[in-house]
């Protein structure tokens, strides 16, 4: 790992790209002193290409989510905007990872570029994580 | 058209401009050789006061073996600062010498002379046309450098890059004032010869000898001042808990001396600061504009009076970046500072007294700043996109991690990054 940014508290760290996807677990070390370790998931996302929409149109946007288990109730959040919204006509939504899927409905409202926004959250506080 | 972006933390992202970047440099084996041997005899010679004949032998050798090197021949920073300081040291002792009437003395000091232009045409990175400055102060036999560092020696070694530049300008005014001093000794050289070919002893003009030591003394103040920079630079980075101890060489147990303060005395100029970071004031306009793919990291929390280390990349170019730093004090009111990052993109710096925020800007080509990395200061609990560790899992003793991650995805806005909450409770 590289310190990326570091305070008096808090470390910003980056992986490194071929850092497996999984479980893994992080400490720090100050003046040759370990801190306790914590767990994290490393994940990888990747998108099944978004196919091309017109006005009114409705499409599937494809997240696969690697590296989270179901336990830690991966969920990603959906922004939609530009040409297209959610086809609920909402413009963001919390979708939970099933089997490493994420999938949300979108729909073309208007000619021009369509931007989809995501960001995976998950919780570690349950059962196969931090709590005791 | 579609357009994805996505990542599990909002770190920001943004371009910033570009300064060149680092030469590679190449040094021969059986040079380094003959010429490091040479040198630590005329080191060896000096300090235990060896008759003249020696040192100047040793001198000659080095010179000599410099003469013969191939052409492409070309010695790292590192490895040049012992030369040089011992040159420096014998053409100051020798130089005083002939000042005192011993124009015998003269002669080690035209062949210290004479070496030195040799080392300093493949040695000293601070030479016009050089790209990349690496001011080290003397050191004496160097370790050669790690095949393979450790993460803390990879550290270290940011850190000595990070103060060498922060104190670059300290360093060339030093060397400027160097220069001029060594200017006039080489005006004296027909005045001493001559002396010596009429049997007599040197006696330097009143006016002259007080321009000379007027420039001596600029010159030890110019030093003075490099010299405090870097160990201030260096008890920084153990504050905030880069290196563990001040590295041996910059820590000579009494403190290093401040400039002269003789009112005859103007200490160099000195570049306006963030706190105790070399950084110029300004207010961001048209000609600060960055580019777009860069990106910058800050921690998200940090105390008050903390060590910063922030990054900035950018996947088109090398560093060192340029970086526009805005703070946020007490009554909201920001300030805009420009300062420099070194060749890795790190930027350390020490939050001043009564900031609240701090943010890593970009600038676009109306001068409108926006942030792309911000730190709270001392106003926030909780660092975003982190959970809490359970409060048995957190040491009571040294340090501890109290807040993290729970995910991290590789490749995504926050470029596959993991940040924690830490803290260390005062055990004393």
């Amino acid at each position: 790992m590289q310190i990326r940014a570091a305070s008096d508290s808090s470390v910003v760290a980056q992986l490194p790209s071929n850092t497996l996807a999984g479980r893994h677990q992080f400490t720090v070390v100050s003046d040759g002193v370990k801190s306790n370790a914590v767990p994290s998931d490393v994940a990888t996302v990747t998108a099944e290409p978004i196919p091309v929409m017109h006005s009114g149109s409705t499409a599937n946007v494809v997240l696969y989510v690697e590296g989270v288990p179901q336990q830690d109730s991966p969920t990603v959040h959906f922004t939609v905007s530009g040409a297209a919204k959610l086809a609920s006509g909402a413009s963001a939504a919390d979708v939970p990872v099933m089997h490493g899927t994420a999938t949300v409905r979108i729909r073309g409202v208007h000619p021009g570029q369509v931007v989809v926004s995501y960001q995976l959250h998950a919780s570690l506080l349950g059962p196969s994580g931090l709590s005791q | 058209m579609k357009h994805w972006s996505g990542g599990s933390a909002a770190c920001a992202v943004m371009a910033w401009m570009l300064m060149s970047p680092s030469v590679g440099m190449t040094q021969d084996s059986s040079t380094y050789d003959s010429v490091g041997n040479a040198m630590s005899q005329a080191a060896k010679d000096f300090k235990e006061a060896s008759r003249q004949e020696e040192i100047e032998l040793a001198l000659e050798v080095a010179a000599s073996s410099l003469a013969v090197a191939p052409a492409y021949l070309h010695f790292d920073a590192l490895v040049c600062a012992p030369w040089l300081t011992i040159t420096d040291n014998i053409i100051k002792e020798y130089m005083s010498r002939v000042l005192k009437g011993d124009a015998g003395a003269w002669s080690v000091v035209d062949k210290a002379y004479k070496l030195k232009e040799k080392l300093a045409a493949v040695c000293d990175p601070h030479e016009a046309g050089k790209p990349e400055p690496d001011p080290k102060p003397p050191i004496v036999n160097p370790p050669p450098p790690p095949p393979d560092p450790t993460p803390a020696e990879k550290q270290a070694q940011e850190v000595d890059k990070y103060c060498a530049l922060r104190c670059k300008p300290a360093y060339d005014a030093w060397k400027a004032r160097e220069a001029e001093r060594e200017a006039l000794d080489k005006q004296l050289i027909p005045l001493i010869m001559q002396a010596a070919a009429q049997g007599k002893k040197y006696e330097m003009d009143p006016s002259d000898k007080q321009t000379y030591d007027h420039a001596a003394a600029l010159e030890k103040a110019a030093k003075a001042e490099y010299d405090a920079c870097v160990h201030k630079c260096y008890e920084q980075a153990v504050g905030a808990g880069l290196i563990s101890t001040i590295p041996d060489m910059f820590s000579n147990g009494s403190p290093r001396p401040g400039p002269q303060k003789e009112s005859s005395l103007a200490p160099p100029a000195k570049t306006p600061t963030l706190g105790d970071g070399s950084f110029k004031s300004i207010q961001p306009g048209p000609l600060d504009a960055t580019g777009k793919s860069q990106v910058a990291f800050l921690p998200p929390i940090a105390g008050k009076g903390s060590s910063i280390l922030a990054m900035v990349t950018d996947p088109n170019e090398g560093g060192p970046y340029g970086v526009v730093v805005g703070t946020v004090d007490e009554n909201g009111k920001r300030k805009f500072f420009k300062g420099v990052t070194d060749e890795a993109g790190y930027l350390a710096l020490l939050l001043p007294v009564g900031i609240t925020a701090l943010d890593i800007l970009k600038v676009d080509q109306n001068g409108t700043p926006t942030s792309m990395a911000h730190t709270n200061v001392e106003t926030a609990v909780h660092v975003p996109n982190t959970e809490p560790i359970p409060t048995g899992q957190v040491p009571s003793h040294g340090p501890a991690i109290t807040e993290a991650s729970p995910v991290v995805e590789q490749g995504g806005a926050n470029q596959g990054t993991v940040v924690l909450h830490t803290h260390r409770p005062r055990t004393r």
